[in-house]
């Protein structure tokens, strides 16, 4: 996987994981790989991978069960949470960028739907 | 967490001229860690004075050990492979190593072999810089020890030969022993750092984590080290 | 900590190789030697045979020593080595021992190959002796004396062998150790010097070599023979107490300040 070197490596860890569990590659109580696969998967180093999973299970969307490994969460409401807050996410970084852009409200839904519409016709 | 290795101001010379002045050092278990400066800084020497290879004053401990012959038995070093005659066949060389070795561990040995796609019938001379480079680190990291020094094993090879030593190293690595990799060009294994070394002006110029590098400063780790020379002005060839 | 079997077997692994390859060369010489020989219309007779053998044996046991000394020297300064978990001490004797024993291993085939000669050639020799017995007083040597001689020469041969190992690595090692205290071209006088002062020295010591060498031949021209044993057991104690020195310093400069070739 390709990082940022920017922003620390066990935040982006954690959002990739994240990602895979919202849409669903990785399913309500499955289990994840194992903490050294899961660094090769990645190409990070195990003690950030680790801090990754540590931060997860303190947020409840994984569970770690013991001599077994980590578990996604099988409370679905949790799941949904997660993607709420990832769609709050990216929408409160779009919203900000095109604010700044000096766009109104009703301009950005505005171009947000001419948006849709265009990028529907290019995909036929 | 534990140390596995103390450095106390340890001083190096070689024909009179200053390498390393004064350089104390404190190193964690379970760590990898980029020991980075420019070429000509030290980051060679500085391993080789941990093997016992090379000899300054100071003081050295490795997992509580003083003695060069001591430290030996806990550190695992890149080795050029120079001592062997160039047409020899790696079966042979692995053979030297399990000999010398108590800690050479046949099992990690084949899979790091497989792994890295190495053939023991190969001659050393018919290596590509690539291969040879995998070779040796397949070497190093078969033996199981508390510290492992990688110097520069990624300078002038291809990116699928790095990208498969990486790996290694992230799976071979045991999970109480420190990695130090040495190298003059930090991007390309910025993500797999715990914390950087930097020499600079013959001692360590900085010792970070780099998770904090990114956090606190908004800094990728290769603009933090580059910023180490913007500022500092009296840059060493 | 790596168990002396095994750095003997590290440490020795090349120069058997090299000590095997030599062996095999002086073989296929000493066969070329004889077939022209007997190509020429000479017939093998243990005086030719023997003198073949004298010859290949001075010839292929230089070779061998010098051989020796190279890879021996090499392994000091190769990181290949050195990084081997064993103190300098174990280091240095089990190195000097490989090359002894690879010395003495082509050296008891040069034995086994002259033992071939003579036993081919045995009713020529019984022939040789009573003829000589008759001409010169060669019943006053009796067979104890010549192995006290043969003895005393191959005891002063490996003396030698180690005297001259262990000084030429004294120099290499105090010119390597230099390193740490004189600049480049400072350091590159003092290896002109110190190998002026050894060629020099080598010159007087194989001098003296000679006459101890040539004392402990005796038995084989002096009729009456009465070599001073005594005095070539004493001398070679000498050299081995000088050798003795000589590796105590030596092995001190490698744990102090010999730092490996930088191959990296």
């Amino acid at each position: 996987m390709e990082f940022d070197d920017k922003i620390p490596i066990y935040y982006q860890i954690k959002n990739y994981l994240y990602h895979q569990i919202v849409t669903g590659e990785l399913d309500p109580g499955e289990k994840l790989p194992a903490v050294r696969q899961l660094a090769v998967d990645v190409t990070a180093n195990v003690n950030t991978v680790q801090r990754a999973l540590t931060e997860m299970i303190n947020e409840q969307i994984i569970e770690p069960q013991r001599g077994k490994g980590n578990f996604v969460t099988i409370d679905v409401d949790k799941i949904k949470q997660l993607k709420d807050k990832l769609v709050k996410e990216q929408l409160t970084i779009a919203y900000q960028e095109l604010h700044d852009l000096q766009l109104s409200d009703n301009e950005i839904l505005e171009e947000l739907r001419k948006f849709m519409k265009n990028r529907g016709v290019e995909n036929e | 967490m534990s140390n596995v290795m103390k450095i106390e101001n340890l001083n190096y010379s070689h024909n009179l001229v200053k390498i390393l002045n004064d350089v104390n050092l404190k190193v964690e278990s379970g760590k990898i860690i980029g020991l980075l400066g420019e070429n000509g800084a030290g980051k060679t020497t500085l391993m080789r004075l941990i093997t016992g290879n090379a000899h300054g004053t100071g003081a050295i401990e490795v997992s509580g050990t003083f003695q060069a012959k001591d430290r030996k038995a806990h550190v695992s070093f890149t080795d050029h492979l120079n001592g062997f005659p160039a047409g020899m066949k790696i079966g042979k060389i692995v053979d030297f190593y399990r000999t010398v070795y108590d800690d050479f561990d046949d099992k990690r040995c084949d899979d790091l072999m497989k792994f890295l796609n190495l053939d023991k019938t190969m001659k050393v001379s018919a290596l590509s810089k690539g291969n040879k480079e995998k070779l040796i680190i397949a070497l190093t990291l078969s033996r199981q020890v508390e510290l492992y020094l990688l110097d520069e094993p990624f300078s002038g090879i291809d990116s699928m030969s790095r990208k498969k030593i990486i790996n290694s190293i992230i799976q071979w690595k045991p999970e109480h022993a420190t990695i130090l990799v040495s190298d003059h060009y930090v991007s390309e294994i910025a993500p797999i750092l715990d914390e950087i070394i930097v020499i600079k002006n013959e001692t360590i110029a900085c010792q970070k984590q780099t998770d904090e590098i990114r956090e606190n400063k908004g800094m990728s780790v290769e603009n933090f080290y580059e910023s180490l020379y913007d500022e500092g002005g009296n840059n060493n060839d | 900590m790596t168990s002396f079997g095994s750095l003997f077997k590290a440490l020795s692994g090349e120069k058997f190789r090299n000590s095997n390859f030599i062996i095999l060369i002086e073989l296929l010489y000493v066969i070329v030697i004889l077939g022209l020989s007997v190509f020429h219309g000479a017939s093998i007779d243990l005086q030719l045979s023997t003198g073949i053998l004298a010859g290949a044996a001075f010839i292929f046991m230089s070779f061998e020593f010098i051989r020796l000394t190279v890879l021996s020297e090499k392994k000091y300064t190769s990181s290949t080595y050195r990084l081997i978990p064993v103190s300098d001490t174990k280091f240095y004797l089990t190195n000097l021992l490989s090359s002894f024993v690879n010395f003495v291993y082509v050296g008891l085939v040069q034995g086994i190959l002259f033992a071939i000669a003579i036993f081919t050639n045995w009713n020529e020799l019984n022939h040789l002796l009573s003829n000589m017995s008759t001409e010169v007083n060669f019943s006053k040597i009796n067979t104890a004396d010549i192995f006290k001689g043969f003895a005393a020469m191959i005891f002063v041969l490996l003396a030698i062998a180690i005297l001259t190992w262990t000084t030429i690595n004294l120099i290499h090692l105090l010119s390597k150790a230099a390193s740490n205290f004189l600049p480049r071209t400072g350091k590159n006088l003092l290896t002109f010097i110190l190998y002026v002062l050894v060629i020099g020295l080598v010159f007087r010591v194989v001098g003296f070599f000679t006459d101890q060498f040539s004392n402990s031949m005796q038995f084989f021209t002096g009729p009456g023979y009465n070599a001073n044993y005594l005095g070539i057991w004493i001398n070679t104690l000498i050299f081995l107490v000088i050798a003795a020195v000589e590796a105590v310093i030596s092995i001190y400069l490698n744990y102090r300040w010999v730092d490996t070739n930088n191959e990296n």
